[in-house]
């Protein structure tokens, strides 16, 4: 590996990222951690995205739509639901995502510069989905994988970041 | 002090979260202006004045690397303190757009209290208190 700084376990940056953006930004707290094995996901929506630099690879979240919705009026303050259309709630999950990537980003490698890419959904819980993210044969295996599912107390979240070195 | 604010971010939800998460810090705001990008707000800074300007990094159009070039060198950021809101934490980034001339740096997640301190900071609020 020719990091020049120890990186901290890509799970654990994950998580704290995943707890540290629900409680400021979303003023949520999840009440603990999920075991996906145990506890499949239900029917969820699913983002992504991708991001370059010192490092390459993709994230995504996974969320159960209730859920998804309840962050979303944290977020905004909207007590209405007429406030909140569908549309909104998936933005406000988008921003989520990106809070999410960049933060465990930035915390996993400080010293090196990413550029993240837009996040884009990959399903909504009305499309029908995979219990887990694709896998592409072609694609070079990571070298850093990290993931982290929480109970947001009537729903769960879970996360996947996948990081490849980028060359020299 | 009640400030002219810019706020200039792609997201229409973040952008709306800037604003109540002001109001929740008790920071006294008299006008709330917002862009979409770096173009957009350029066009708004050559008709309204603010006092402080809040930007994304990533951003279509414009980007905010480049919005914060090109105040420079129009000469407004001697003026018009620009405080880069970002989920980018690296000090590598943060190093970057400081040289480019952004008075202050907030990463998100953050807390109300110190966007407003960041605010104060930046405009001198905070030594004058």
């Amino acid at each position: 590996m020719s990091s020049e700084t120890p990186r901290d376990n890509m799970s654990d940056a994950l998580g704290a990222a995943v707890e540290s953006v629900l409680e400021t930004m979303f003023f949520t707290m999840p009440d603990g951690k999920v075991d996906l094995e145990q506890q499949p996901l239900p029917v969820h929506h699913r983002v992504g995205m991708t991001f370059t630099g010192a490092y390459w690879g993709n994230f995504e979240l996974r969320i159960t739509p209730d859920s998804a919705r309840a962050i979303a009026e944290n977020f905004t303050g909207a007590t209405d639901p007429d406030e909140l259309p569908d549309e909104k709630v998936m933005e406000v999950v988008a921003e989520l995502t990106n809070m999410i990537c960049g933060s465990t980003l930035s915390h996993w490698a400080s010293d090196k510069i990413f550029s993240l890419g837009s996040p884009h959904w990959i399903a909504t819980a009305e499309t029908p989905v995979d219990q887990h993210p694709e896998s592409d044969p072609n694609k070079p295996e990571a070298v850093f994988h990290g993931h982290r599912a929480f109970d947001l107390g009537g729903g769960l979240l879970a996360a996947d970041i996948e990081v490849h070195e980028s060359a020299a | 002090m009640s400030f002219r604010v810019l706020i200039v971010d792609d997201s229409p939800s973040m952008r709306a979260f800037i604003k109540r998460v002001m109001t929740l810090s008790g920071l006294e705001v008299s006008a709330h202006l917002e862009a979409g990008d770096g173009q957009e707000a350029i066009e708004l800074l050559n008709r309204e004045w603010v006092d402080v300007i809040l930007t994304d990094i990533n951003m279509p159009r414009m980007n905010g690397e480049e919005f914060v070039r090109k105040l420079s060198e129009s000469g407004l950021l001697k003026t018009v303190p620009v405080v880069v809101v970002s989920t980018d934490a690296t000090d590598a980034r943060r190093e970057h757009l400081t040289a480019l001339g952004a008075r202050g740096y907030l990463t998100k997640p953050f807390l109300p209290e110190a966007l407003r301190e960041e605010i104060e900071r930046v405009t001198g609020v905070a030594d004058v208190k």
